[in-house]
C-alpha cells in the first residue's frame, strides 16, 4: 500500500523518490521466469515491455506513463504512438538502449538468446515473463504491481479476473462438458495440451480438452488421432486453415484472436469460449 | 599481376568504407560528428554504446564472416573441382544446426549465452569428423568424389536429425531454431568477434599460402604429384583449414548462404582462377559484401531487421549476373 501511495506522490519527482523511499526498507524483490532475482529501489519510470500481453496489464494497472516504447505487435492505441523497437523477440538494440529503460520485460526462453545477454552487459534490468496458464497471468499481474508501486491496482486487476471467471463458470454450472480441441492450424495439425491457458479457459468455459494427455504446451499431432478421438467441437482463432476432414467429424468454431493472448482479456475469452461450448446457458 | 593488386587495393577499400557506412547508419539516426565523437571515446555515453558496443563488432563479425565463407567457398571450389561446392556442402551447417536444434529443444540454451554458439561449432566438427572419417575409410586416398557424397549423406542425416526435433519440441523451439538457421549477425559483440577472428584469420593465412599447390591440384591431381605438391596433404590441411573457418562462421552468425558459392566466382570471372590472387580477394569481397548486406538488413524495415540471407540473394545474383555477361562478351 505504502508503494502505491508514494508513487503517486512521486510521478513527477524522480528525485525526491530516492530520500522518502529508504534503500532496504522498501526494496521489491522479485523472482523471474528464469529464476532470477531482480531487486527494485524504487519503481522504474522507463518501462519498456517487449510482451504486449504485459504491455496491455501494464496500462490496465495504470503504469501507462512509464511505457517508453512498444513492439510492431502492440495494437493498443495508447502505446501506438510510442516508439517501436521492432519484434518482441531480438528487439533492435540501437533504439532499446536510446529510450534508456531502467526495466525491460521480455518474454523468458530460448527464442531470443540476444537481448537478456546484451542487457545484462550493460546493467539494464529486466524481468522475463511466461504467460503459459491463468495463473501465470495472475502471478505476472502481481508482479507487475509489486514492481511498480501499484500493488492495490494488481489486487483488483487480478481480483476482476477472477471474478469474470467465476461468471462463466457459474453460467455454465451444471452443464455436461463439451468435449473439445484446440487446433492452432498446421499441417499435421497443432493442438493446445493441457498445461496451457487455453486449456484452463476451455475448462473454465465447460469444456474439456480432448489432448489433456499431450506431453507439451502445443504440438502437433497426426491427422488420424484427430478426428478418431471422441470430439464435439473444434475451435479454431478466426481464419485460421483447417484440413476439411475435420468438419467431416466436428463442428469447427471460429473464436477471436484475443483468445490466443495470454492478458487481461482473459475473463472475455473465457466469456465467448463459454457462449460457444454452452450457448443455451446464454440464452 | 596489376590487374589483382589494383582490384586487391580497390577492394580494401571497399572494405573499410563498407565498415564506415555500417558505423555511421542504423536504426537510431545519429550525425557523424556523434558517431566520430564515440569512436574517440567521448561524447553521450548510450550513443557511444550503440556505435562502439553494437555497431562496431557488428560489421567486424560481418567483415569475418562474409570473408571467411567466401574463402572457404573458393577454397572448396578447388578441392572439389565442383563449381557448385560452397563451404556448407560438406554437411558443416546441417551438422551445426543439429547440435544448435539439440540444445534448444533440451533447453540447455538457459545456462549462458555461449552455449548455442558452442554447441553449433561442436556440431559442425562432428559433421566434418564424420564426413572425413567416411571418406577415407572408403577409399585410402580421400578421394574428391567419395567426399562429395559422404558430405549429402551426413547432411541428410542431420536435416532428418532436426526434423525429428521439430515433431517433437514445443513450438517456440521450433521458432527459435528457424530464427537461428536462417543466420543473423545480431548477436555479436566484441568476444564474438574475437572468437571468430581468432578462427578465422590464422586458418584463413594457412589457406592463403596453399594458394600454389591449389593451382596445381585445380588442373588434376595426378598432374600435381608429378609436379612434387604432396596431394594428400595439401588436400587434408586445405579441407581442415576451410572447415574450420565454416564452422567458425556457421556457429557465430548461423547458416548465411549465397555468399561462399557466388562471391568466389564474381572474383574469379574479374581476376581469373589462380589462387594466389583468388583467395585473399574472395577474402576481401565477401567481407565487404556481408557488412554491405547486413547494413540493408538492419535498415529497409527498421527498427525490425529482414534475415541477411534474404539481402544477400536479391543483391547478390544481379550482380552475378552482369559480371557474367560482361565476361561473355
Amino acid at each position: 500500500m505504502l508503494a502505491s501511495v508514494t508513487l503517486g506522490a512521486c510521478g513527477d519527482a524522480g528525485a525526491g523518490r530516492q530520500v522518502e523511499r529508504g534503500a532496504s526498507a522498501s526494496q521489491v524483490v522479485v523472482t523471474d521466469a528464469s529464476g532470477r532475482v531482480v531487486r527494485f529501489d524504487r519503481p522504474p519510470t522507463r518501462v519498456l515491455s517487449l510482451v504486449p500481453a504485459v504491455t496491455q496489464m501494464l496500462v490496465e494497472l495504470g503504469a501507462g506513463d512509464a511505457l517508453v516504447g512498444r513492439t510492431n505487435y502492440d495494437t493498443l492505441a495508447v502505446v501506438r504512438a510510442l516508439p517501436s523497437v521492432g519484434g518482441g523477440l531480438q528487439p533492435d538494440l540501437e533504439r532499446l538502449l536510446t529510450l534508456r529503460p531502467e526495466l525491460v520485460i521480455r518474454f523468458e526462453g530460448a527464442q531470443d538468446p540476444v537481448t537478456g545477454a546484451a542487457l545484462d552487459e550493460r546493467s539494464i534490468p529486466h524481468l522475463a515473463v511466461r504467460p503459459d496458464r491463468i495463473e501465470d497471468v495472475r502471478t505476472i499481474v502481481r508482479q507487475m504491481g509489486q514492481v511498480m508501486g501499484l500493488i492495490a491496482a494488481a489486487d483488483a486487476l487480478v481480483a476482476d479476473l477472477d471474478r469474470q471467471l467465476e461468471d462463466v463458470r457459474t453460467r455454465v454450472a451444471g452443464a455436461e462438458r463439451t468435449r473439445v480441441a484446440y487446433v492452432l492450424g498446421g499441417t499435421p495439425p497443432w493442438v493446445a495440451g493441457p498445461e496451457t491457458f487455453i486449456a484452463d479457459l476451455l475448462y473454465v468455459a465447460g469444456g474439456e480438452n480432448v489432448f489433456a494427455d499431450l506431453d507439451r504446451l502445443y504440438g502437433s499431432v497426426s491427422l488420424e488421432e484427430l478426428v478418431t478421438r471422441d470430439v464435439n467441437l473444434f475451435i479454431v482463432r478466426r481464419g485460421t486453415v483447417v484440413n476439411p476432414r475435420l468438419r467431416d467429424r466436428a463442428p469447427v468454431v471460429e473464436v477471436s484472436q484475443d483468445v490466443e493472448s495470454p492478458g487481461t482479456a482473459l475473463g472475455r475469452s473465457a466469456l465467448e469460449l463459454a457462449q460457444v461450448l454452452h450457448p443455451d446457458a446464454f440464452r | 599481376m596489376t590487374r589483382s593488386r589494383t582490384a586487391a587495393a580497390a577492394l580494401i577499400l571497399v572494405v573499410a568504407a563498407a565498415v564506415l557506412l555500417a558505423v555511421r547508419f542504423g536504426s537510431v539516426a545519429l550525425s557523424t560528428g556523434d558517431v566520430v565523437d564515440a569512436l574517440r571515446g567521448r561524447g553521450d555515453p548510450i550513443k557511444r554504446d550503440i556505435v562502439v558496443g553494437l555497431r562496431l563488432p557488428r560489421a567486424l563479425l560481418g567483415a569475418l564472416v562474409g570473408g571467411g565463407l567466401a574463402l572457404a567457398g573458393a577454397t572448396f571450389q578447388a578441392l572439389l573441382r565442383n563449381p557448385l561446392a560452397e563451404p556448407y556442402i560438406l554437411g558443416i551447417s546441417g551438422g551445426a544446426a543439429a547440435a544448435a536444434v539439440t540444445v534448444l529443444a533440451l533447453g540447455l540454451v538457459s545456462a549462458g549465452s555461449w552455449v548455442l554458439p558452442a554447441a553449433a561449432f561442436g556440431g559442425a566438427l562432428l559433421a566434418i569428423f564424420l564426413v572425413f572419417r567416411v571418406a577415407s575409410a572408403a577409399d585410402r586416398s580421400f578421394d574428391v568424389r567419395v567426399l562429395l557424397l559422404a558430405g549429402v549423406v551426413v547432411g541428410a542425416f542431420f536435416s532428418a536429425m532436426i526434423a525429428l526435433w521439430f515433431t517433437l519440441s514445443e513450438a517456440s523451439t521450433v521458432r527459435s531454431a528457424v530464427l537461428w538457421m536462417m543466420g543473423s549477425l545480431a548477436g555479436a559483440d566484441w568476444g564474438i568477434v574475437v572468437t571468430a577472428a581468432a578462427y578465422t584469420l590464422p586458418a584463413g593465412m594457412v589457406l592463403v599460402a596453399l594458394a600454389r599447390p591449389l593451382d596445381l591440384l585445380a588442373i588434376g591431381e595426378e598432374t600435381a604429384t608429378y609436379l612434387g605438391v604432396n596431394v594428400e596433404q595439401v588436400k587434408r590441411l586445405a579441407f581442415g583449414m576451410a572447415s574450420l573457418i565454416t564452422a567458425a562462421g556457421v556457429a557465430v552468425a548461423g547458416g548465411i548462404g549465397f555468399v561462399g558459392l557466388i562471391v568466389p566466382h564474381a572474383v574469379r570471372l574479374v581476376v581469373g582462377s589462380g589462387h594466389r590472387a583468388l583467395l585473399p580477394l574472395s577474402f576481401l569481397a565477401g567481407s565487404a559484401f556481408l557488412v554491405l548486406a547486413d547494413v540493408v538488413a538492419r535498415l529497409v524495415i527498421a527498427p525490425a531487421e529482414i534475415p541477411i540471407g534474404v539481402v544477400t540473394a536479391f543483391t547478390g545474383v544481379p550482380l552475378f549476373l552482369v559480371l557474367l555477361r560482361k565476361s561473355l562478351r
